[in-house]
């Protein structure tokens, strides 16, 4: 129950050898294989601009990050021979076929779209990694982790991958059954939604006017790192979890047996809380 | 207006007023993700009606839940039952909302729900305790499950190699987790409500492994 995991991982200008995540070397996809072509399926589309970008996949990794502002570009890596194509439709909405056949099989797939381009991924299994595109984006995983930064708006359903995401500039909303959620938000007004079933939720940022933060999980535990900059008020609400706040909180309302009432701050934006068995953490985030 | 997903589907479920259905129309004949969006819902409607009819909801279907309820040991998830019970089921999410929000205002109440398509957008008044709408919904929810699990194993011979092995992994790991919270929340409401979430995550999921499934030789 204490396992209290995530480390907020990605975004943040980095070198080009930090940016490659974790995952990538677990699966064997260096940051010499970026550089690589020969033995690559690769395919360009001139664009207009931002586009919005659907892309299936049924196996294979997928990463998706900026590029030149009037293409796309498609690399193909270990795709035994898959022959990459783009379907358009209207001004701006680009589908990648594989084949022919509008879902990906095997290997890892690497797009880069103009900035501000909107995402859409549905993987059944295979990692997910959505880099500084700038748009809103969606992910719909069944199996494999998902990890966004940079987005605007971005909605991630996860069945059993865990789910980061940093630096959205507008409504996060995650949902997973098993895997953990990490979000780290940017700013004080932060409106996030994180939910899972048997996993943790972990948020990392400031939270002040116009912040709005729902961490629900039954079984999983939540942790809250906090910035300086917030003021909030805190509704928390569990079964039989207990609360360590390293924050100091001011207690607000009556205590009850299951039920946490706190401010922060003037407690201006709000953050609620919930689970089931799980414990709630907060800590005050360090510089 | 801006895209609004919530309202789209109560355009294609007939939860609008006419002005407001008139003005979230006017708005996706304009907008290409909406109306992308609105053909897909009307699309998956209309799926789910076929279903329907092929396979009708059971007369009984809100009444004989108490009795269901005590007389069900386990059941097996892959059991294939109506597709179209999924609708039900997001009805009774809808529903639970909408129950507990007119509670805190009134607590005897008695409250109206508008079921989903699947039972015809019929309007029947509700007198069963929370706990018992939630035991219906769950129900359905495992047999929109088992219905899928179901589709996916008759066409999983489409994937090559070790591809379904991540998916399966996955659909154990799932099943597994919905389970053990459901054990976790007894008959606490508010728990249970959560997994029904799960069940719905769960569920959308296999329907979307299924339709990718479909689109692959």
């Amino acid at each position: 129950m204490r396992k209290l995991i995530l480390p907020l991982m990605l975004l943040l200008p980095q070198p080009a050898s930090a940016r490659v995540p974790d995952w990538w070397r677990r699966v064997g996809w260096s940051e010499a294989d970026a550089e690589r072509s020969d033995g690559a399926e690769m395919a360009r589309l001139a664009v207009r601009g931002a586009v919005k970008l659907r892309l299936q996949a049924l196996a294979g990794d997928v990463e998706v990050v900026p590029g030149g502002d009037k293409q796309v570009t498609v690399k193909l890596l270990e795709g035994d021979g898959t022959r990459v194509s783009f379907r358009e439709e209207g001004v701006d909405r680009v589908e990648l076929l594989f084949d022919g056949v509008p879902a990906l099989r095997c290997g890892h797939l690497c797009v880069e779209v103009p900035r501000q381009s909107a995402v859409d991924v549905t993987s059944a299994s295979g990692n997910v990694a959505l880099s500084g595109v700038g748009g809103d984006v969606r992910v719909r995983s069944t199996s494999g982790e998902v990890h966004i930064a940079g987005a605007a708006a971005a909605e991630v359903r996860s069945v059993s991958g865990s789910v980061a995401v940093a630096g959205a500039g507008g409504e996060v909303r995650v949902e997973t059954v098993s895997g953990d959620v990490s979000v780290a938000t940017l700013g004080t007004g932060a409106r996030v939604a994180a939910s899972t079933t048997s996993g943790d939720v972990h948020w990392s940022g400031s939270c002040g006017s116009g912040c709005r933060l729902e961490a629900r999980t039954l079984s999983g535990d939540v942790a809250l790192t906090v910035g300086d900059k917030s003021s909030f008020a805190l509704r928390f609400q569990t079964h039989g979890g207990e609360v360590s706040d390293d924050l100091k909180l001011t207690v607000a309302g009556p205590r009850r047996e299951g039920n946490l009432m706190a401010r922060y701050g003037a407690g201006d934006g709000l953050i609620e809380a919930q689970t089931f068995s799980g414990d709630l953490h907060v800590s005050r985030r360090q510089r | 207006m801006k895209c609004n997903a919530e309202k789209l589907e109560a355009l294609v479920d007939g939860g609008l007023s006419p002005e407001e259905a008139a003005e979230v129309q006017t708005h996706a004949a304009a907008c290409a993700d909406c109306g992308e969006e609105l053909r897909w819902l009307r699309s998956e409607r209309e799926l789910m009606r076929r279903r329907a009819a092929r396979d009708p909801l059971p007369a009984d279907l809100w009444s004989g839940v108490e009795a269901r309820l005590h007389a069900t040991p386990a059941r097996s998830w892959a059991r294939p039952l109506g597709f179209s019970t999924a609708v039900a089921a997001a009805a009774v999410l809808a529903f639970l909302g909408g129950r507990h929000a007119a509670e805190r205002a009134n607590p005897r109440a008695p409250v109206e729900v508008t079921q989903a398509p699947a039972a015809r957008y019929r309007t029947v008044s509700m007198s069963t305790t929370d706990n018992d709408v939630i035991d219906q919904a769950e129900e359905e929810w495992r047999r929109a499950a088992g219905e899928l699990e179901g589709l996916y194993f008759k066409e999983r011979g489409r994937l090559r190699g070790r591809e379904a092995e991540p998916i399966e992994e996955a659909m154990e790991e799932a099943r597994r987790s919905i389970a053990e919270a459901r054990r976790l929340a007894g008959r606490d409401v508010d728990a249970r409500v959560a997994v029904l979430h799960s069940y719905s995550n769960y569920v959308q999921s296999l329907h979307t492994v299924v339709s990718n499934l479909e689109v692959v030789r």
